[in-house]
């Protein structure tokens, strides 16, 4: 380690210093991940894998965006999956010649999808009131929305998945725009707003803040249970579009669809250097936080495990990289410092 | 003078290039207090740490009763008989008097924890200082001075023969304070030997018999307390003559800013006052006597009845965002919990307080959000590398100038300070005094709490004394003495 520092460049010192340098572990981890997979499965690298990937990422990141609104403002939210689910069942019945579900009606697909994020913004609006304006934490008030949204997705699906959909609305996943998919460009909008929300807005640096010490927002002016109600309204429309584009993408809506990821997300932001306990966090982190989630899935099809030890492996791997990733920053941390 | 207990000889601590401690030595006998003082950041803690085995020096050795030792960690300097009594105390609310002295030590019958026993030891633990709590009674709702006796009862169930206590004094009231020189006065017979962090003068001068004073992590003098005047042992610790730090008052009241009339809460009990532009009106009483709690309620954080006038309009703010935009605003008495962001930076702190002001459609204009801050920045002397430093990188005293200069980037009318000076060292107190000044000739008007007396007449215009949630006396600054006030105090 001595030995190194003296090497280092100004250059060097200034990245490490800057506030992306908690961005190292996440990038070493990257890189390192990848290159196991590659030795067991040239192919990883291949146009079309990486293609996959990045297919693989769209839904990860978009709830990561959701979930960092909520998380950077130090709460959090569990039932991201469930408002997913949710809403893309609702919207693909609205889109569905014929199916299994409650709802029969078949319209214009742009009207299915406005109802689709209206349910998600109505979900967050629930999460939130009880969250601002109660004492109930917000770990419990998300756990029992995502498990009573989850059964109103049974209900509304009757338990089938929802098929047969519209021509229009399989635009949303089939499209390509100079030879690539139209949802990568999406999962690129949604990083960019997020990121415009975040930091150019007075919202955003509101958001910061009030992750950042809720009390001393709360003295300094700012509205924090609005604040507060605002992050789950934006979780859940984001929530909703995740879900929407997913089943757009599986052409169909699943009764289960996004099990599991809440955790998916929270997963995503923590290892992209969101805290759990809030007030800071980048897209940019997000962004390699989803991918990484992304490369992690894949890459384990690629390395030939079975379903069920990738759930082993992934719970392994969430908790090694969130520590890798610790390791990593605090070795460049005490590398910026000398 | 009797034996020496404690040597630390040409210590020194380096963080990567920053000099903590360069060649500092203390020596400590049987039964001594010492005084240890200092500026925040001279190095006190440091040398603390590095006694507590917290950190491990550069160089430089430790002898302990004679014998050189190396202080591993801070259970180790326990074992060894070393103890410290925090200015910010860890306890364990949840548990009671007797868990939390003997914590990870409970005595034990057959694998269970024997109560019988704990509460016989904490007993005759506390009969040894002449302190009785209920050894059951849970911590939680214990004020500050009982928590650090708990603090001090754990020192001495691990026989301790040094007791450090950092800035004990910080956080109690005068009566309080005068509890704890009891019982640092009843220690030293016991034959422990003390060092005693402050930045109060009264401390020192109660229970000092030596004292130490550090600079940029240097020794910058030594002597025995009653042969030093006050202003002999600032001029070590500053470096230079401090002929009166409160400096001279120029300001001008003017008209009725604000008015108060019968406000009343659960907590204050019917209290009346104008305050004037450029004035500066003091509030003095003991802790709990509805200082607080007045200006906690004319800010919008706790409900009230009564009236409030602001400019001649009538004003009953809901919340202190409500407060603000009537330009109201409130440096708090806990600047860690309720002031500061740690973990942002100084200019994202004190752009918090225009971030309404200087957006477009719900667009933050960082520029103007880093000149307006950096300006208050240069204006306050905040002392940091730059702009970027987090906020929990500074001393206590720049850190209260951070949160001062928040308050004030939002232009307010009235500004309400609690307790500005407390945990800042004597440079940046003579800094806030100033700004204060300042602020008052610019026709701010200014409600001041103080528990530091002193302060509290010097820097007023008029003082206001409270008691028990009732207004119980009123006078101009002028005519105030400490006395006075403290008889109409108690």
């Amino acid at each position: 380690m001595r030995t190194v520092k003296t090497k280092n460049s100004s250059l060097m010192k200034k990245i490490l210093q800057s506030q992306y340098a908690n961005l190292t572990g996440i990038i070493v981890l990257i890189i390192t991940f990848a290159t196991i997979v590659t030795i067991v499965n040239p192919l990883f690298l291949s146009k079309a894998n990486i293609l996959n990937v990045g297919r693989q990422m769209v839904v990860f990141g978009i709830i990561a965006c959701a979930l960092s609104f909520p998380q950077i403002a130090g709460n959090t939210d569990m039932g991201i999956e469930s408002v997913g689910a949710l809403c893309g069942a609702i919207t693909c019945e609205l889109v569905s010649a014929s199916n299994p579900g409650i709802i029969q009606a078949q319209i214009h697909p742009v009207l299915a999808i406005i109802i689709g994020v209206v349910v998600g913004a109505l979900c967050g609006l629930l999460n939130g009131v009880l969250i601002a304006y109660t004492t109930i934490p917000a770990f419990i008030v998300t756990l029992g929305t995502q498990t009573a949204l989850r059964g109103m997705t049974y209900i509304v699906t009757n338990n089938m998945p929802i098929a047969q959909l519209d021509e229009r609305f399989l635009w949303l996943s089939e499209a390509k725009l100079f030879g690539i998919n139209i949802q990568i460009y999406f999962l690129a909008c949604f990083f960019l707003v997020t990121a415009f929300i975040l930091n150019k807005t007075t919202f955003g640096r509101k958001v910061f803040a009030v992750g950042g010490n809720a009390q001393a927002a709360y003295q300094s002016g700012i509205n924090v249970k609005r604040i507060t109600l605002y992050c789950y309204i934006i979780c859940g429309i984001i929530a909703s579009l995740a879900g929407i584009l997913l089943s757009a993408r599986t052409n169909s809506a699943q009764p289960t669809a996004m099990n599991g990821y809440s955790t998916v997300a929270i997963s995503a932001c923590a290892m992209g250097g969101v805290p759990l306990e809030g007030g800071e966090g980048s897209v940019i982190g997000m962004v390699f936080g989803s991918l990484m989630m992304a490369m992690l899935t894949n890459g384990m099809n690629m390395m030939k495990l079975s379903t069920n030890y990738q759930y082993i492996f992934r719970g392994v791997m969430l908790i090694l990289s969130v520590f890798y990733a610790q390791w990593i920053n605090k070795k460049t941390a005490s590398l910026a410092r000398e | 003078m009797s034996e020496v207990v404690l040597q630390m000889n040409h210590v020194s601590k380096n963080f990567g290039g920053v000099h903590a401690l360069t060649d500092v030595s203390l020596t400590l006998h049987k039964g001594e207090v010492l005084c240890l003082v200092g500026e925040n950041g001279a190095g006190k803690s440091t040398l603390m740490n590095v006694l507590t085995g917290v950190v491990q020096p550069s160089s430089g050795e430790i002898i302990l009763h004679g014998e050189p030792v190396v202080i591993k960690n801070p259970s180790d300097a326990f074992a060894r008989g070393i103890s410290i009594v925090h200015q910010e105390l860890v306890q364990m609310g949840k548990l009671t008097v007797a868990e939390n002295i003997f914590a990870g030590r409970l005595p034990t019958k057959h694998g269970l924890v024997d109560y019988d026993q704990l509460y016989k030891d904490t007993e005759e633990l506390m009969d040894k200082i002449n302190i009785h709590f209920d050894p059951k009674a849970k911590v939680r709702q214990f004020s500050i001075a009982q928590c650090q006796l708990i603090e001090i009862l754990k020192a001495l169930s691990y026989d301790s023969s040094v007791i450090v206590f950092d800035e004990p004094t910080a956080a109690l009231t005068i009566d309080e304070c005068q509890i704890l020189y009891g019982i640092i006065k009843d220690l030293q017979v016991r034959g422990v030997s003390v060092i005693f962090i402050s930045h109060r003068m009264a401390d020192i001068y109660a229970v000092g018999e030596n004292v130490a004073v550090l600079r940029d992590g240097k020794n910058s003098g030594y002597g025995v307390v009653s042969e030093l005047t006050e202003q002999q042992i600032i001029a070590m610790m500053v470096g230079r003559h401090m002929e009166d730090q409160y400096g001279e008052k120029h300001n001008v009241p003017g008209d009725v800013v604000l008015k108060v009339r019968n406000l009343k809460n659960n907590r204050v009990h019917g209290v009346n006052f104008d305050v004037r532009a450029g004035e500066v009106l003091g509030f003095g009483g003991l802790i709990g006597a509805g200082r607080t709690e007045i200006l906690q309620a004319i800010f919008g954080i706790d409900k009230y009845e009564g009236e409030v006038e602001l400019d001649g309009k009538q004003i009953h703010c809901k919340s202190p965002e409500e407060a603000i935009k009537h330009g109201i605003s409130l440096v708090s008495e806990n600047r860690k919990d309720y002031g500061l962001i740690l973990k942002h930076a100084i200019l994202k702190n004190i752009s918090l307080g225009i971030l309404d002001m200087t957006s477009k459609h719900g667009l933050a204009d960082a520029k103007t959000e880093n000149e307006t801050a950096q300006e208050f920045m240069d204006k306050l002397q905040i002392k940091a590398t730059d702009g970027n430093t987090k906020a929990m990188a500074l001393s206590g005293g720049n850190q209260q100038k951070v949160v001062i200069a928040r308050c004030l980037a939002s232009k307010p009318k009235v500004l309400f300070l609690d307790e500005p000076t407390r945990g800042v060292d004597v440079g940046a107190k003579a800094e806030i005094y100033r700004i204060i000044d300042d602020l008052a000739c610019q026709g701010v008007a200014i409600v001041m709490v103080s528990s530091e007396l002193p302060e509290l007449i010097a820097i007023s215009d008029r003082i206001i004394v409270m008691r028990e949630g009732d207004q119980v006396g009123e006078m101009p600054a002028k005519e105030a003495t400490e006395e006075g006030i403290m008889a109409l105090c108690v």
